[in-house]
């Protein structure tokens, strides 16, 4: 089990009684029935499905804590704020109180959920990893870089922002098909996500290959050997 | 987690647009529908609102209702009252509200000038 600080992890404090139901229609997963305990990733997208963030909730009980990240947080605001209208949804930064961990390599029991203790939440994620979201101050054992955490996606071909995750590809070319709920009703970007998984075309789709498989130019995250690309179908 | 609840996390700018004076439209077909679903009960109003989300990004919100918290305008048509909630206002400025007799797909529709698309099933625009 490995420990790597994520520093463009950011937190946002989502409050009201309409806030569930406002992220369920605006992005791919199913959130709406979210409960206390549990945490969920969901892919924000825009109407043509080009990934805006994914991003983790955590349902804190009387809010919802927004793990995002930091150099997508002004796209993924200025496409949230305008949608809030008169919704009972106030979003808080408290990006600056907490510091972000990835936890990694080892047996996930569940998932879904998060348990906290002493000012420390550990996410325990569909994709494999744990999130960690700790106070500032609080003291989590962990290096001070990822690159382990890098050659692990690879070799289990988990998207990661800023490398497959980025605003030049669709949900499903990015590798976030788990993210996309099929029965969850709509959700801006929802029909051509649907086009593209019924006619069974995506165009594209996030692979592993050998490092000299592909055009450099096609590679999303280089490993020693293998990487990951998003490559044409 | 700290969840910053107060003192030290400050909310997030939130853009509301402004306000705008909201006039609209309802056809001859509409307003029968309208006067069939109210019937001589004209206390009660027909809210046309906008929620987040659909495939285009905002979905119509039509109801009978008889008051809401909402801030709204309230417009009134041939004794129909219209209340159009102000946070969505300048989304439903120059609306027509128009009844499409089909059995499919049939119902209450909106024609929205304000809309550069709609999705497939006319629910939603942006």
């Amino acid at each position: 089990m490995q420990t790597g600080r994520y520093f463009d992890g950011h937190l946002s404090v989502w409050r009201g009684a309409d806030v569930l139901a406002f992220i369920d229609g605006l992005s791919t997963n199913r959130v709406h029935d979210l409960r206390k305990g549990e945490c969920k990733q969901t892919t924000f997208t825009t109407t043509t499905a080009k990934v805006l963030d994914r991003v983790v909730l955590f349902h804190m009980g009387d809010f919802i804590a927004c793990v995002s990240h930091a150099p997508f947080w002004e796209a993924l605001h200025a496409h949230v704020s305008p949608r809030i209208l008169g919704q009972d949804v106030s979003i808080f930064n408290a990006s600056a109180n907490n510091e972000f961990y990835i936890r990694f390599g080892h047996e996930q029991k569940t998932t879904g959920l998060y348990s906290t203790e002493d000012g420390v939440t550990i996410g325990h994620l569909e994709s494999g990893y744990d999130l960690i979201v700790a106070t500032v101050g609080t003291h989590v054992e962990s290096e001070e870089h990822l690159d382990s955490f890098h050659e692990w996606r690879i070799e289990r071909c988990v998207p990661w922002a800023g490398y497959e995750i980025t605003s030049k590809h669709h949900a499903l070319a990015c590798g976030l098909a788990d993210d996309i709920h099929p029965a969850k009703g709509c959700y801006i970007g929802q029909e051509v996500l649907t086009r593209m998984i019924s006619r069974k075309k995506q165009g594209r789709m996030l692979s592993i290959v050998a490092n000299d498989e592909v055009q450099p130019s096609e590679i999303t995250t280089r490993g020693a050997a293998r990487s990951l690309a998003i490559i044409r179908m | 987690m700290d969840c910053g609840t107060c003192e030290t996390a400050g909310p997030i700018q939130v853009v509301k647009p402004d306000v705008v004076e909201v006039s609209l439209t309802i056809s001859d077909k509409a307003q029968d529908m309208l006067a069939d679903a109210f019937g001589d009960d004209r206390s009660m109003a027909l809210l046309v609102g906008v929620l987040s989300g659909g495939c285009s990004g905002y979905m119509y919100d039509l109801q009978i209702i008889e008051e809401t918290d909402q801030s709204c305008q309230e417009v009134n048509i041939n004794g129909f009252r219209v209340l159009v909630p102000n946070a969505s206002s300048h989304l439903l400025d120059g609306i027509e509200i128009d009844y499409v007799d089909r059995l499919m797909g049939g119902g209450f529709k909106i024609n929205n000038p304000n809309a550069d698309s709609s999705c497939g099933c006319g629910e939603s625009f942006a």
